[in-house]
């Protein structure tokens, strides 16, 4: 009986959403030119007159060169990082924000003091591997949230791929713990500096998030003003969170 | 200067993440500060912007600052001071989650774009779920979190389907452009779905008592100032982005919420539960007002839940003291007169005996029902009430008048005392001069259902202003 | 036609939250909906171009890009699943340990 509401309920809700996906531009054909990203891509917010643009007045912005141009308002060469830390940086304060608050949920409602063990000896190909793979894996993860203006990144896989090199170092050595105090002095620290960068940007500029380094040439490493800053910044933010919580699963005991 | 409503306490929490000392100071200070900043805004009768970065609407996010989302930030930050001068045990270990709570709960009134609304409000549902597993209460704060999960992707959804039809996250740009026929349908349900879990909508209201009878904590700062956030979140995406249309399920729904949360609450036998479900029938009563549209309709509902948001911080406040005190609860006001009475007088406004303030709001609400023909709802309301006269009178009496069996008098701690009693008074106060709040509320309801204002105010800011 | 691929796999997670006893495959089926959700956001965004970013190829702007905001907005929400499940994970380790058991039908009597 209850299978059978389920069921029921499953495929409305099926059948109520396919119904309304036919409002939506058809798969694959949609107008660039209607959305604000088309003027994410083209770099030109900042002349745009934002009411003639929406009741449809204004051409598309014509083709011009972007790569290697120097001081455009928006200097990194990935759009999408552009738009997750530049024109958009207040969501990402609220996604960091999202991780922390899971973080100290989990350090709340998980406590113990001692190392949980696996009562099984690691393997001896993990435990040789793992002197050698762990300082690329730390070095990859540096590689990524540092480039993220440059190629597809950022801050959050870079953050994750160190975190996974802790819990690789959890899994080869039964004896291994985290500092866990480092690691949250590191973690709120770097939160910390986050939103003062961006109450910098509030005196210097008079608006939260406002980015104030010059914004160099499309292309380079040190381009996009206060982006690569921002980046490296949440990447250790991350990695050190993440590596805070796979430490309190590994915990047990009162 | 808003964003600071929302910086402050993030820097707060960051900080007191590694200087677990001074979280309970922080606090304290941070509640302080962002109060004093909401005042120095009082009811700025204009659309304030300031937008994030300096990039301007519709391209970057902006926080709006107007009449509605001033009053909504006021009484949150209030009530948000009001807790963080409760005794420090009452919040051990959980303040980090309680700054953080602020902070979103600011964000999320303040801001004037959809997907940053969806990320603060996934802020308040992770927050809140650790709000509520404090005292082992986990099994109800899971059932919360999935919820919360659920809620979140239907919001997100609903986001999705807005930026497909018009091109933009922006809530001027979209209440501007407007949405046609079959998007805005698609739409309007599922923002009902998502919010309908936070507003405590049936069905999806499964994980109230649960979570609100589970520890002391909860309660007071969940039932008020979150439930205040995400039914102005309601009046504003359907008053302001929508022009008022999509309404209907929502009437229908909070009807339902409404009888099927007083009958809950008169067949449970357990204080802090009892009063959980009449927070949902109430969650209904301020819906079901939101959903007729007009600028008294909203006026009233907001009015009534500020009455409501008042009665049940002193009603969860004075529970929570309690159960937690004492095993058995038959005649304990006895022990705590200024407590009982604070409690009564609480309740007897939640009813709507005239003497306090919910009488005021009860009654206008019928009074606004009949002016427009309707029925149905001025039936629903008074069938509630009349469960609701059940209940209470059969809680007061148990806590005033049955046999008491012997327990050792626990000592009120000083803030518990004096703001139940400063509170309870405030409710005569608005019964004997209502137009304390009704001007506010009437500032709100104009300010909702001003969409050209709005949008004129967003789109002229030139460069983005403070 | 990847939007109703997502919309039958949320439909399959609502399925397994309304059927499903054991409480770990609630928590799955809610990151099997933020997955659905999130793949139908990046379909949202796809047309026949580029990745949106600048190199010594791709030097000049034209219409010839795929939208990167979905793109953005999918990174967000990744994330945000990833907090919600992390913390639906611990809950679940501490249920377990109060009520030595994950199934619905023996937390039905759980008043608390």
């Amino acid at each position: 009986m209850r299978r059978f509401f389920a069921i029921l309920i499953s495929a409305a809700f099926v059948y109520v959403m396919l119904s309304f996906i036919t409002t939506l531009e058809p798969f694959g054909k949609i107008d660039l030119s209607r959305r604000v990203s088309v003027h994410y891509l083209a770099k030109d917010v900042n002349t745009v007159d934002s009411r003639k643009w929406i009741e449809g007045n204004l051409q598309v912005p014509s083709e011009r060169r972007i790569y290697g141009e120097s001081n455009l308002e928006d200097g990194s060469a990935n759009v999408v990082t552009s738009i997750v830390v530049n024109y958009r940086s207040f969501d990402t304060l609220g996604e960091v924000t999202v991780l922390l608050a899971a973080a100290i949920g989990v350090g709340t409602i998980l406590r113990g003091s001692r190392r949980m063990k696996y009562r099984r000896e690691p393997n001896f190909i993990l435990k040789v591997s793992t002197g050698i793979l762990l300082p690329l894996i730390l070095m990859f993860g540096v590689y990524i949230f540092v480039h993220g203006h440059l190629s597809p990144g950022g801050g959050f896989p870079g953050g994750t791929v160190i975190a996974a090199a802790i819990l690789l170092l959890y899994l080869s050595n039964e004896e291994f713990t985290l500092n866990e105090g480092r690691a949250k002095l590191l973690e709120g620290s770097m939160g910390a500096l986050y939103v003062l960068v961006g109450l910098i940007g509030l005196l210097t500029g008079g608006a939260f998030l406002y980015n104030f380094l010059s914004t160099g040439r499309v292309g380079d490493l040190f381009s996009a003003g206060v982006v690569p800053v921002v980046y490296i910044i949440i990447g250790l933010k991350v990695g050190s969170e993440l590596s805070g919580v796979i430490s309190e699963i590994h915990r047990k005991g009162e | 200067m808003i964003s600071l409503l929302v910086a402050v306490p993030l820097l707060a929490a960051f900080v007191s993440l590694f200087w677990k000392k001074a979280s309970d100071v922080l606090f304290s200070l941070v509640a302080l500060f962002n109060v004093i900043v909401v005042l120095s805004k009082w009811f700025p009768g204009v659309v304030e912007i300031h937008a994030m970065g300096n990039w301007k609407p519709p391209f970057g996010i902006n926080l709006v600052l107007d009449d509605a989302s001033f009053y909504a930030a006021l009484i949150v930050n209030l009530i948000f001071l009001m807790v963080s001068s409760l005794p420090v045990e009452t919040k051990k270990g959980y303040e980090t989650s309680l700054m953080l709570l602020l902070g979103a709960t600011n964000g999320f009134v303040l801001t004037g774009d959809l997907f940053n609304s969806f990320v603060f409000m996934e802020i308040i549902t992770i927050t809140a779920v650790t709000t509520a597993a404090k005292r082992e209460n986990f099994y109800n704060a899971y059932k919360y979190l999935i919820l919360g999960g659920i809620a979140g992707s239907f919001y997100l959804l609903a986001t999705i389907f807005a930026y497909g039809a018009t091109g933009s996250l922006n809530m001027a740009h979209i209440a501007m452009v407007g949405l046609s026929g079959s998007s805005l349908l698609a739409v309007t349900m599922l923002y009902t779905i998502g919010l309908g879990v936070e507003a405590k909508l049936f069905p999806l209201n499964g994980w109230v008592p649960g979570v609100y009878g589970g520890n002391e904590v909860s309660p007071i700062v969940l039932g008020t100032a979150v439930s205040f956030a995400a039914l102005y979140m309601l009046g504003r995406l359907f008053g302001t982005v929508f022009h008022g249309s999509g309404l209907n399920t929502l009437y229908v729904l909070s009807l339902v919420t409404i009888l099927t949360g007083e009958m809950a609450a008169l067949r449970e036998s357990r204080l802090l539960r009892t009063f959980a479900y009449s927070s949902v029938a109430q969650a209904g009563v301020v819906a079901a007002m939101i959903s007729k549209g007009t600028e008294n309709a909203l006026n009233l509902a907001y009015f009534h839940l500020t009455n409501d948001v008042i009665a049940k911080f002193v009603i969860f406040l004075v529970a929570g003291f309690l159960v937690y005190s004492y095993r058995d609860l038959n005649g304990v006001f006895r022990k705590h007169k200024l407590l009982g009475i604070s409690f009564s007088m609480a309740t007897f406004s939640l009813v709507g005996f005239p003497m306090f303030a919910g009488f005021q709001s009860k009654i206008r609400m019928i009074m606004e029902a009949f002016s427009t023909k309707d029925f149905l709802f001025p039936a629903v309301l008074l069938i509630a009430t009349a469960i609701e006269v059940g209940y209470v009178i059969r809680w007061n009496v148990r806590l005033w008048f049955e046999e008491e069996t012997f327990e050792e008098r626990s000592k009120v701690p000083l803030t518990i005392g004096f703001f139940s009693f400063a509170l309870a008074i405030l409710l005569v106060v608005v019964f004997l001069q209502p137009d304390v709040f009704l001007e506010g509320t009437q500032k709100m309801a104009k300010a909702l259902l001003d969409t050209e204002s709005y949008v004129n105010g967003v789109f002229s800011a030139v460069k983005g202003g403070m | 036609m990847i939007y109703v691929i997502s919309i039958l796999l949320a439909g399959i997670g609502i399925y397994g939250l309304l059927t499903q006893k054991n409480l770990f495959k609630h928590l799955v089926s809610l990151t099997i909906i933020d997955t659905a959700v999130n793949l139908f956001i990046i379909a949202l965004g796809y047309r026949e171009g580029d990745a949106p970013i600048y190199t010594d190829r791709v030097m000049n702007f034209s219409l010839n890009f795929v939208d990167p905001l979905p793109q953005a907005l999918v990174l967000t929400a990744i994330v945000i699943g990833v907090g919600v499940l992390a913390l639906g994970a611990s809950l679940l380790v501490r249920i377990k340990e109060k009520h030595s058991s994950l199934d619905l039908e023996e937390m039905k009597g759980v008043k608390e």
